[in-house]
């Protein structure tokens, strides 16, 4: 399955819900986050 | 005329707000202000200030090739031209113009010796003006207002940097017939095209910013671009009292900028920027 | 037949590239004349049309099939235009593919 999360807006929670949703699906999935905001990539440091 | 960019890399830090109030408080100091609002993509400051984007000032162009097969001798010169590599040519086949690569320079249509390429006029986006008024106001005085220059970009468009670029040329052209002091460029989220195009030739940029790893990353990105660009920075710390903020120090030290302002988390802001109103001269 | 790989490096025991645009080389490999050579790929450092740039390169050494991991939808679409056949998906060496592909032919 692939989700993409995006908004119009920027910084509504879209990195936020982007790792939260991986660690929630990692307990009992494979899961793959990939960063698509070549700008400005923040999924990293959500997630440590 | 100072132009002042007011940008910030990580999105949701107050860009709008922040530009919005600047202005307020300019033309509470009797400033002549215009607000460009560069976020082009998805712009927002209208909202902010209650206003309604009616019929565009101007439409704005580019011109993408197009092949007249009849002139076209198949020699390729066009491929070799385009530094988007935006065209592609089979052995003895026609060039084939792919346009989500186009940057619609021209320089094909000028290399070719046959005349073979012509252009195809597009519209990419619309510019729309506002006066911004307040009705007077004891402690505002005069009643002045401010102007708001929006840019919109078409859906679908996916170079949105030529966007910007015309947008700012309709707009220094505004402020010198309007005798402008100073022109407040919101620009757009991100380290991109159209940022770019937003803070070239700039005096000053205040990089918003908040107290958090992921702001203090993106500013990094952000001054790093500036420095790049050769506009100087100063940086506002906002919802300064919501994190810490020793990483943005260290970021602030590191391109020799400096923290012009540290403003504190405010729940009034949040209602009234939620509400769209924000177009009060005495909220400072 | 000539084919094409796209290459991780310029040597038979090379990984086939995972990419097409940005793919460090190109082996064009004559099967019939069993003539091999490996191309330099000029887009790897471009920032934009990488994939474009690649396919020219490739179309103009005359090939009839592309060998690589992924490839983008516009480098597919105009290198299937030009009648070049694009498999996807293939990973293993070089020397691997190419006995693979003695085998079926």
């Amino acid at each position: 399955m692939e989700l993409v999360i995006l908004s119009g807006k920027g910084g509504v929670g879209k990195s936020m819900l982007a790792s939260a949703l991986a660690m929630l699906f990692a307990k009992e999935n494979k899961v793959v986050a990939i960063d698509c905001d070549v700008d400005a990539p923040n999924l990293a440091i959500w997630l440590g | 005329m100072q132009k002042i960019a007011i940008t910030s890399g990580k999105g949701g830090t107050g860009k709008s707000t922040i530009a919005v109030l600047f202005a307020n408080k300019l033309v509470k100091e009797n400033k002549k202000v215009l607000l460009v609002d560069c976020d082009v993509e998805c712009p927002n400051d209208y909202l902010l200030l209650g206003q309604r984007l009616k019929e565009p000032r101007k439409k704005i162009y580019v011109k993408f090739p197009k092949l007249n097969k009849k002139k076209c001798k198949k020699c390729g010169l066009c491929v070799k031209i385009c530094r988007s590599n935006a065209i592609f040519q089979a052995p003895r086949k026609y060039p084939v113009f792919i346009k989500d690569l186009c940057s619609a320079c021209g320089a094909c249509q000028t290399v070719c010796p046959y005349k073979a390429i012509q252009s195809r006029k597009e519209e990419i986006g619309r510019i729309f003006v506002n006066k911004i008024k307040k009705n007077p106001a004891p402690t505002s005085g005069t009643g002045r207002g401010f102007w708001l220059i929006t840019g919109q970009a078409k859906p679908k468009v996916e170079e949105t940097g030529p966007v910007v670029i015309q947008v700012k040329k309709f707009a220094l052209s505004f402020a010198k017939r309007k005798k402008i002091d100073f022109i407040l460029f919101d620009t757009a989220a991100g380290t991109h095209c159209p940022v770019i195009s937003a803070l070239l030739g700039c005096d000053l940029a205040y990089c918003i910013t908040e107290p958090t790893p992921m702001g203090a990353y993106d500013l990094d990105l952000i001054l790093r671009l500036c420095r790049k660009l050769k506009v100087p920075t100063k940086v506002i710390l906002n919802q300064a009292d919501l994190g810490d903020k020793t990483k943005i120090e260290k970021i602030v030290k590191k391109f020799k900028s400096k923290i012009d302002k540290e403003i504190p988390y405010s729940e009034e802001i949040v209602k009234l920027y939620s509400r769209g109103k924000l177009l009060d001269f005495d909220l400072v | 037949m000539k084919i094409c790989i796209a290459t991780n490096k310029s040597d038979f025991n090379s990984a086939i590239s995972p990419i097409f645009g940005r793919a460090p080389y190109f082996l064009i490999a004559d099967l019939e004349n069993k003539n091999f050579k490996f191309v330099k790929n000029r887009a790897t450092k471009f920032i934009r049309g990488a994939g474009i740039a690649a396919a020219q390169t490739v179309v103009s050494e005359k090939v009839k099939l592309v060998i690589v991991g992924n490839i983008g939808p516009r480098a597919k679409v105009v290198l299937e235009q030009s009648g070049i056949k694009v498999i996807s998906n293939i990973t293993g060496t070089v020397k691997e593919v190419l006995e693979r592909f003695k085998k079926e032919d």
